[in-house]
């Protein structure tokens, strides 16, 4: 009997303790299983950072590279890589690298949405400055995103079907969305102008504007400009109404250099445009930059660009889409100035933008040649380069472009408009000087530029002589876009095959975007 | 359940109370067959009660009637009858009996008859490990037992192993879970190789291999291993026991006289299975490949190696009294590689105390060791900061001893010696720089605890506490000097230090019951354990922001810390919290029948709703012997069981931070979809086996079938990006495991001059991978990318685990296809390999003739496929004899045909077809090779000199010298390098084999005293 009753004792207690041990301590787990060297109660806002760091990528810089460099910044003419990549058969030939041109889109949902949807989640509504700071980071990188390939992930994002996919929205809708999103953030943080702890709590994450909450209006309002001039061809009436609402606005838009989007680093890193060029070799000026600046004698080429070693002492460029053989035959091209800043837009290319409104007959708050004139100088004044009245008195154009390598790439000038206005030329020159004029001024921007390039057709550039795209883009016309990331059609294929029927054409680089008709 | 051991000798000493009869006194030693004297072993006069046992010496007096006949008992030794009519002085030998009434150590340390178990459990004695030591004890169970597939790392003395059990099932980890007397180790391994570079996965990190914790453990302090087979053997260790576990079991003191163990091993090794290459043919001007004309240069590899030393010296002190016993060992390794400069060495020190009070009531038991180790340049693989690519391709016809007189030159504009190479290549560099200007150590110091406490409540029931802790700092650095590749480091050197902390609490309560009612003996156990594991790493790496001053190699040093400087200190901590149970129930000593249940809370199931998860066993045997009559067996046994155990999930997993917000490419968003539930790993398991004894038990057979089905692995999957994630995990799966496992053993030739024992292990393992995700939609999943080269390790549905990838050729109705010029043309990325071997069998002998022992080893994995990368490498380099044999022979003589598919005459240029198909990123099917391999792995030749001379040393010392060797002979072995050694002990890069240091044959000396 003792034993049995030991024997239960025992049972009891190990019992006991057993449970005990096991159920008081679980609550732990949480804690346990929390990892300690990973950011924990990070500011509310500290993801603004990382957002504004990709919108156009910081570092590293072969992400920059696939983002924009060899997309936008070479479709655009502003640069030319000397480089064959995968034996010429590239992005600049027209074969169109899916493992290179997936990274737009990779960039923009990592390190743009995401941290975006993070910040939200966390924040809720307890804080309106940053609610509305985050749509207009948004509309800044996804527009881009959008200009690039048509149909984007924005409205349904974050959120799965049933099927585990997520909805795209048609260029169309998306640029809707934009409008709205802008118009929504630009009333909340004109009531949050002079409110000190919404300037505080910006100026902590901001690498812009030092939290100035009127200049992320401006930006605001400028980027309305900037896309309701995109979409004035394919609908006009949306376009008048956004761009007035923007340069009408209380606050308005960009007025002078202290008002441009530049982005510092936040820790250090250098422009990645300067790795590409001084680490790598791998990226060189454009041929158009060549024969536009150099004819137009532009101060602003010397701002831009560096002599050439291959002529010494001249400007030279590489032609987009001819045959390379070797890398070491157009590394003694032109190479680029060190950058610093990240630039995202500029008061210049405001001031152009109003130019166009003023040509369609808007209300832009000036005549489309004075504010053509102000676009100018405001550009001169961003490099320090003095007065541009004897350059916009210039009826110099465009010169012929010479190839120092192969003869065969030399060609003509591709346009004979100069820079001076004349009021009394036709609307197209007119319209062929502010695009060609915002174009020199947006440099190195190559994303927007490229952009207003399928959108005018300005500045007039060469058509490749290389063309691998297997008949799906046309060399005459220009590539159009980019098709739909590769990863898409691995992981959401039922969606991305439903989007790409808004473009209303195949899913290739030869399909036009909504706004861009003729 | 201790008691086991001493019943029967306790039993036969109470039988034998004095006889008042006896007439004549014997006296003489008992000894077991290893010489070892006996302690405590019984001796009977055979059909009376008198009896009398060994003193500490193994020597017995007994006085005795004449004629008599004496019994000799020892237990888990065969008794022996021997008459005493020979004399006055009778000294016996006693063999080792595998047979009969064995006892094993199962799961939780609890001791069990053999016969009654329900699943397979193999055990290994120290004499096996220790025979032929190596520094890492765990090498020594290759061929000597079924079910395990054992890797040795590439990274020479001392180095992880990796040990698979019953095949792989898990996308994250198969190693075995190491039990040390009843306590699970955390089995840290410190920054395996993860690509073809060697670097650490995907991180730009130095991978290395420092040795994992098992390796650490004194050989000498190991009484036994039992390798718990199979998720039933395993079940009470749940959510650890999915991959096996293999249970150690340490040396106590003993009571009696104080005993002295000294052991002296030393061996030597030497290059087996180095690469063949040419010295012909030379290299043109300015190239830095050997595709130059005909000449001859000298060879200069052979200088290179030295011959490796290991030495290990231990020492062990055991005694104690009735109420406490010690024991205390103390062994040093030192270990010379055959790469210069590559040395190992390490200090063991072990006090275990065991104290007894109140008339055993309460027993306490503390145990003590104490590890340091160091290792510099250890042998590493990859392409890169590894001596052997520079020295086995460099360009012939150049001088090797311009560079390896001299690795370093004066920069005159530094003023500093940069490095002295005949050309600059991210994979290469001058060896001797290497190994003098990028040196690295490691540095481990571990300290381990135990304490245990046992209450015997009454004589059926006790209940047992226990604690450990287990606290280890791995100290690495690598100081890359000035002068250094581009690619590997800055201008002015790089500095990589990484330390790392872990730490391991455990404890337990066990209450152990132990009845026997009328025919039914039932033992049942109840318990709860916790344990928690931590490890913190502090790295930091100078690469990218660069060094302030050349070469000097400290923290402060490095540029702008804090910014670009790859600094982190990832952290992970798990705990797990367990209530377990076990019931076996015997009838009769014929029919057994086991139950457990385990149920475990883990920390890493947090934020799952679900952190609670049970694991049950069942399993029944029959002793058929016991039941009928069957002629010519001595022993039969069937049995079976079926068992579910887990793999828990990483910690963190259910609980996806993000990383710190900065510029610049952030880790992959991977979390987990909102509809996921993360799972740990289940393993299905049943098994079914049979237990055979003839020849009147000096053959025996036992027989395993088993089959496990393993779900809920760890996969993630690409997910659209718009879903706010990269990537995702999920939980999914099913990889089967079935396979056979025989273990014969065999007395062929026993009598008293000679004794032959022989042991056949055969293995064979059918994996196959049953379901996937349909949600991979790649329908494959990577263990190891390959990125820009054409090896990578992959799972597909419905084929084995863990494939090669690479880079086919182009065929045409089986002919390779070639362009004009006769450049074979590559395919597709391709499946081209099973690393697994089809089948493997171990054959252990040992031969005993008066006093000497021979043993041997070998062993043979049969079937799978291997990559040689380094071979690849050295054709395209034109280094390697199968270049020259080519030129030699005018040409690679293979059936191709041209793009059109019409036939390519005659052969085809070497250079062009060994530049298109070598190298790490060429054809790399051209490098797959049978994996078979069979050896000598060990030999050894012992002499136990006679008493009478071992006696001037010590009166009762025992003295044995042994000539021992390892990997002597390759009977075949198709690839060009040992498919034995594993660049990796992790999941990817099996099978495949990167420079590497050669394999090695080692042999030896070993001198064992007792006194």
């Amino acid at each position: 009997m003792k034993n049995k009753f030991i024997l239960l004792a025992s049972m009891v207690i190990l019992t006991a303790i057993a449970l005990f041990t096991s159920q008081s301590c679980t609550k732990n787990f949480e804690e346990i299983n929390t990892d300690p060297y990973k950011p924990n109660n990070v500011p509310v806002g500290e993801e603004f950072k990382q957002v504004l760091q990709n919108i156009y990528s910081y570092s590293p810089a072969w992400i920059t590279q696939l983002q924009q460099n060899l997309i936008g910044d070479v479709y655009s003419g502003y640069m030319m890589p000397p480089t064959p990549f995968r034996g010429n058969s590239n992005n600049m030939t027209y074969f169109l690298v899916d493992g290179w041109n997936e990274w737009p889109w990779n960039v923009a949902y990592s390190n743009v949405m995401s941290p975006l949807k993070r910040m939200e989640d966390n924040a809720g509504a307890n804080y309106p400055e940053f609610n509305a700071w985050a749509k207009i980071c948004r509309v800044a990188a996804m527009h881009r995103i959008s200009d690039i390939y048509g149909p984007v992930i924005y409205s349904k994002y974050g959120v799965l079907t049933t099927a585990g996919g997520v909805e795209y929205d048609c260029q169309k809708d998306a640029y809707d969305l934009f409008f709205k999103d802008l118009d929504s953030a630009t009333d909340a943080l004109t009531l949050l102008v002079g409110n000190t702890t919404a300037t505080a709590n910006i100026k902590n994450f901001d690498l812009v504007y030092d939290g100035d909450i009127t200049k992320w209006v401006k930006f605001a309002n400028s980027l309305r400009l900037r896309l309701a001039i995109r979409i004035s061809k394919v609908d006009p009436a949306r376009a008048k109404i956004e761009a007035e609402a923007a340069i009408n606005h209380s606050i308005g838009v960009m007025q002078d250099n202290s008002d441009n989007c530049l982005v510092a680093s936040a820790d250090g890193s250098t422009h990645p445009l300067n790795v590409m060029d001084n680490a790598w070799n791998d990226i060189r000026m454009g041929a158009p930059m060549e024969s536009i600046l150099g004819g137009y004698n532009d101060p602003r080429l010397a701002k831009y660009f560096e002599p050439s070693v291959i002529v010494a002492g001249q400007y030279k460029g590489i032609r987009q889409g001819i045959a390379i053989a070797s890398k070491s035959d157009y590394e003694g091209f032109s190479t680029l100035v060190d950058l610093n800043k990240v630039q995202l837009m500029t008061a210049a290319e405001v001031y152009f933008l109003r130019a166009e409104a003023a040509l369609r007959g808007w209300s832009a708050g000036g005549s489309a040649q004075s504010l053509y004139d102000q676009g100018v100088q405001i550009s001169f004044d961003q490099y320090g380069l003095g007065s541009a009245a004897a350059y916009l008195a210039s009826t110099s154009a465009a010169t012929p472009y010479v190839d120092p390598v192969s003869a065969g790439n030399s060609t003509g000038a591709a346009s004979n408009v100069t820079v001076k206005w004349d009021e009394a030329a036709s609307m197209d020159v007119k319209w062929e000087q502010i695009v060609t004029q915002k174009w020199i001024s947006m440099y190195p921007d190559g994303q927007e530029a490229w952009s207003e390039y399928r959108r005018t057709g300005f500045p007039r550039l060469y058509p490749v002589l290389v063309n691998n795209s297997s008949g799906t883009i046309d060399s005459q016309k220009g590539i159009k876009r980019i098709n739909m990331p590769a990863p898409e059609y691995r992981t959401n294929k039922v969606e991305v095959t439903k989007a790409v029927q808004c473009l209303g054409g195949a899913d290739n680089g030869g399909t036009s975007l909504w706004w861009d008709v003729d | 359940m201790k008691l086991h051991y001493k019943w029967p000798i306790l039993v036969a000493v109470l039988l034998m109370t004095a006889n008042l009869f006896a007439q004549t006194r014997i006296t003489g030693m008992v000894t077991s067959s290893d010489g070892e004297a006996l302690v405590g072993a019984a001796i009977q006069e055979v059909g009376t009660k008198n009896g009398t046992t060994t003193d500490i010496n193994g020597k017995y007096a007994i006085s005795v009637a004449d004629g008599a006949t004496l019994r000799f008992i020892y237990t888990g030794y065969a008794s022996v009858l021997v008459s005493t009519a020979g004399g006055n002085t009778l000294d016996a030998v006693l063999r080792e009996d595998a047979t009969l009434d064995e006892v094993v150590v199962t799961a939780l340390g609890i001791s069990r008859e053999k016969k009654s178990l329900t699943y397979g459990a193999q055990e290994v004695t120290s004499g096996d490990l220790t025979r032929v030591k190596d520094a890492n004890v765990i090498n020594s169970l290759s061929g000597r037992t079924a079910g395990l597939q054992i890797n040795r790392s590439g990274s020479g003395v001392g180095g992880s192993t990796r040990v698979v059990m019953r095949g792989q099932k898990s996308t994250r980890d198969n190693n075995v879970l190491y039990v040390i007397d009843g306590i699970p180790m955390f089995n840290f391994s410190v920054g395996q190789p993860g690509d073809v570079w060697g670097q650490s996965a995907n991180s730009g990190n130095v991978g290395r291999d420092g040795g994992d914790a098992i390796s650490n453990i004194n050989a000498d302090d190991i009484e036994s291993i039992t390798v718990l087979k199979g998720a039933s053997a395993a079940a009470l260790y749940g959510s650890q026991a999915a991959n096996g576990v293999i249970q150690v079991t340490t040396k106590k003191g003993k009571s009696g006289t104080t005993k002295v163990t000294v052991s002296s091993n030393t061996t030597f090794e030497s290059p087996a299975l180095a690469p063949d290459l040419q010295f012909s043919y030379g290299s043109r001007t300015n190239e830095n490949f050997s595709w130059g004309t005909k000449g001859t240069s000298p060879d200069h590899v052979k200088d290179f190696f030295q011959t490796g030393a290991t030495y290990i010296n231990s020492i062990g002190l055991s005694g104690g009294t009735k109420n406490a016993q010690t024991y205390f060992s103390y062994a040093n390794t030192t270990g010379k590689g055959i790469v210069p400069t590559s040395e190992l060495s390490r200090h063991n020190v072990t006090l275990r105390e065991n104290m007894s009070f109140w008339n055993d009531r309460i027993t306490v038991g503390a145990t003590v060791n104490y590890i340091n180790q160091r290792g510099d340049n250890r042998s590493v693989s990859g392409l890169y900061f590894n001596p052997l690519t520079g020295l086995y391709l460099f360009p012939r016809s150049q001088r090797f001893d311009e560079y390896s007189g001299k690795f370093e030159k004066l920069d005159d504009v530094r003023k500093l010696n940069v490095q002295n190479w005949v050309g600059s290549r991210d994979d290469w560099q001058n060896p001797y720089w290497i190994l003098n200007r990028n040196p690295n150590f490691d540095k481990r110091n571990r300290m381990n605890g135990v304490v245990s406490v046992g209450v015997k409540l009454t004589d059926w029931a006790n209940i047992q506490f226990r604690g450990n802790m287990d606290r280890t700092n791995d100290h690495f650095e690598q100081h890359s000097y000035a002068g250094t590749e581009p690619t590997l480091a800055d201008p002015n050197g790089r500095f990589v230090l990484s330390d790392l902390n872990t730490n391991q609490r455990y404890g337990d309560i066990l209450l152990n019951l132990n009845e026997t009612f009328g025919n039914i003996s039932a033992a049942f156990t109840a318990g709860t354990s916790i344990s928690d594991t931590k490890a913190d790493l502090f790295y930091a790496d100078s690469k990218g922001p660069g060094l302030r001053y050349a070469n000097t190699f400290v923290i402060q040093n490095i540029v702008q810390p804090g910014a670009n400087i790859t600094q982190s200190q990832p952290g992970s901590q798990r705990q797990l919290q367990s209530l377990f149970g076990s019931l076996s129930l015997g009838f009769k000593n014929r029919f057994y029948v086991d139950v457990t249940g385990r149920n475990d809370w883990s920390s890493t199931l947090a934020y799952t709703g679900n952190n609670s998860f049970f694991y049950p066993s069942i399993g029944a045997s029959a002793i058929l012997s016991e039941m009928f009559k069957l002629p010519g067996i001595n022993f039969a046994k069937v049995r079976a069981s079926y068992a579910q155990v887990g793999n828990g999930v990483n910690p963190y997993d259910t609980n996806i931070q993000y990383g710190f917000p900065a510029s610049g490419a952030q880790a992959p968003n991977v979390g987990i979809l909102p509809d996921t539930k993360v799972q740990n790993e289940l393993s299905k398991s049943f098994e079914v086996g049979a237990d055979l004894r003839f020849w009147s038990n000096r053959a025996g057979l036992d027989l395993t079938y088993y089959k496990t089905n393993t779900t809920n692995q760890r996969i993630e999957i690409e997910v659209p990006q718009g879903s706010g994630l990269q990537r995702a995990i999920i939980n999914a799966g099913d990889i089967q495991n079935q396979g056979i496992e025989a273990t014969l053993t065999l007395v062929p030739v026993r009598n008293s001059k000679l004794e032959w024992t022989s042991n056949i292990n055969y293995t064979r393992n059918t994996n196959l991978v049953k379901a996937l995700s349909p949600l991979l939609n790649t329908g494959t999943y990577i263990l190891t990318g390959g990125g820009v080269n054409n090896y990578s390790m992959v799972i597909r549905e419905g084929h084995p685990f863990g494939e090669i990838g690479g880079k086919g050729f182009k065929y045409i109705d089986g002919k390779i296809v070639v362009d004009a010029n006769g450049v074979p043309q590559a395919g597709l990325d391709t499946v081209l390999g099973n690393p697994a071997p089809d089948f493997t069998l171990g054959w252990n002998n040992s031969l005993k003739m008066g006093n000497f022992t021979i043993g041997a080893l070998i062993d043979g994995r049969f079937g799978g496929e291997v990559m040689s990368i380094t071979q690849a490498v050295l054709d395209r380099f034109g280094a390697s004899k199968a270049t020259s044999d080519a030129r030699d022979a005018g040409g690679v003589d293979v059936a191709a045909v041209k793009e059109d598919g019409t036939a390519f005459s005659g052969k085809l240029d070497p250079e062009k077809y060994y530049v298109a198909v070598g190298g790490r990123d060429g054809i790399t099917e051209a490098y797959i090779f049978d994996g078979t391999s069979i050896r000598l792995r060990e030999l050894s030749l012992g002499y136990r000199f006679p008493q009478s001379i071992s006696n001037r040393i010590c009166k009762g010392a025992g003295l044995n010298v042994s000539v021992v060797g390892r990997n002597l002979i390759y009977f075949k072995n198709n690839a060009p390098f040992d498919p034995d050694v594993s660049m990796s002990t992790g999941n990817g890069l099996q099978g495949v084999e990167v420079f590497s240091a050669p394999a090695v044959r080692s042999y030896g000396i070993n001198v064992g005293l007792t006194f």
